[in-house]
């Protein structure tokens, strides 16, 4: 009787011993599948502030490369007051003609 | 014998529970591994999904920026030629009026004559100011070089002045003007 007693006793550790492990086990699934949406959240913030700093730096390069368009508009009108200048005569001339009636 | 035989089976009691647990730790392991391996391709997938948005942003504020500094760089090309077209517009009002008087009595006859041709009865204006150089015109407060020819039921109103008449002009010749004005070794000066 005290073998048997023995032995259930045994049986019972043993069996607590796997009810703790499977218990043991459920719980780390369940705290890795908790940590889901946090993993989740940081992957985006990272990528987030990755992507914006590339944006911010290349909305600056951009604005760098409007100050040669502006430069090269600079240029651009004041060759054509140049050529304005030059040809102003002839133009007048035409506009003149037709004022009268020639 | 019964003692050894109850001592194996105690062993073999704690072996099995040992193996056992060391299964569930097993299984365990391979699906926390799965769980992870899942969780990790939905934070790549969240994430390249940023990034594939963010270069398409990037994109678009690039081409935002430089699109608005061209179309900034036109519009000022387009205003100095306007300016410039005007201003020759407006040095031909001069020289007309810097003519001498011969030439704008020949002027203001043309402008007369052509007014009249459409005109039934009609009655010639010209500016107080230029009275003495077309005659048979009546004295008016044009405030302009030219006539104004109406019809003597005062129905049809001809506006011969100088005003009217270069606005008219400014449409018809415009384009004309400022391929003269702009043009560079043969070539017209385009727009950006």
């Amino acid at each position: 009787m005290n073998d048997l007693e023995g032995i259930k006793e045994v049986e019972g550790e043993v069996t607590g011993d796997i009810d703790r492990a499977r218990q043991a086990a459920d719980a780390n699934i369940a705290k890795i599948k908790a940590k889901e949406k946090q993993m989740i959240q940081k992957g985006v913030e990272k990528a987030k502030a990755k992507i914006e700093k590339e944006i911010r730096e290349t909305e600056m390069k951009a604005r760098e490369d409007t100050k040669k368009i502006i430069a090269d508009g600079g240029k651009q009108v004041r060759k054509i007051q140049n050529l304005a200048a030059k040809n102003e005569d002839d133009a007048i001339k035409i506009i003149v003609k037709e004022l009268r009636g020639d | 014998m019964i003692e050894i035989g109850l001592k194996e089976l105690e062993a073999k009691i704690r072996e099995d529970g040992e193996n056992e647990i060391k299964k569930i730790n097993a299984e365990t392991k391979k699906e926390t591994e799965v769980i992870e391996r899942d969780i990790q391709k939905k934070v790549d997938e969240h994430m390249d999904k940023i990034r594939r948005d963010g270069k398409l942003e990037m994109e678009m504020v690039r081409r935002r920026i430089i699109a608005d500094a061209n179309t900034k760089v036109s519009e000022l090309i387009n205003l100095e030629k306007n300016r410039l077209v005007g201003k020759a517009f407006k040095e031909a009002e001069n020289r007309i009026l810097d003519l001498k008087d011969n030439e704008k009595i020949k002027i203001l006859e043309d402008l007369s004559d052509e007014g009249k041709g459409s005109v039934k009865d009609p009655i010639v204006f010209v500016d107080k100011k230029y009275k003495g150089l077309l005659k048979g015109a009546e004295s008016a407060n044009l405030n302009d070089f030219g006539v104004v020819v109406m019809s003597k039921d005062k129905k049809v109103r001809i506006d011969n002045t100088m005003g009217s008449r270069l606005e008219q002009l400014k449409i018809k010749l415009k384009p004309r003007v400022a391929s003269v004005l702009f043009v560079e070794n043969g070539t017209a000066v385009s727009d950006r």
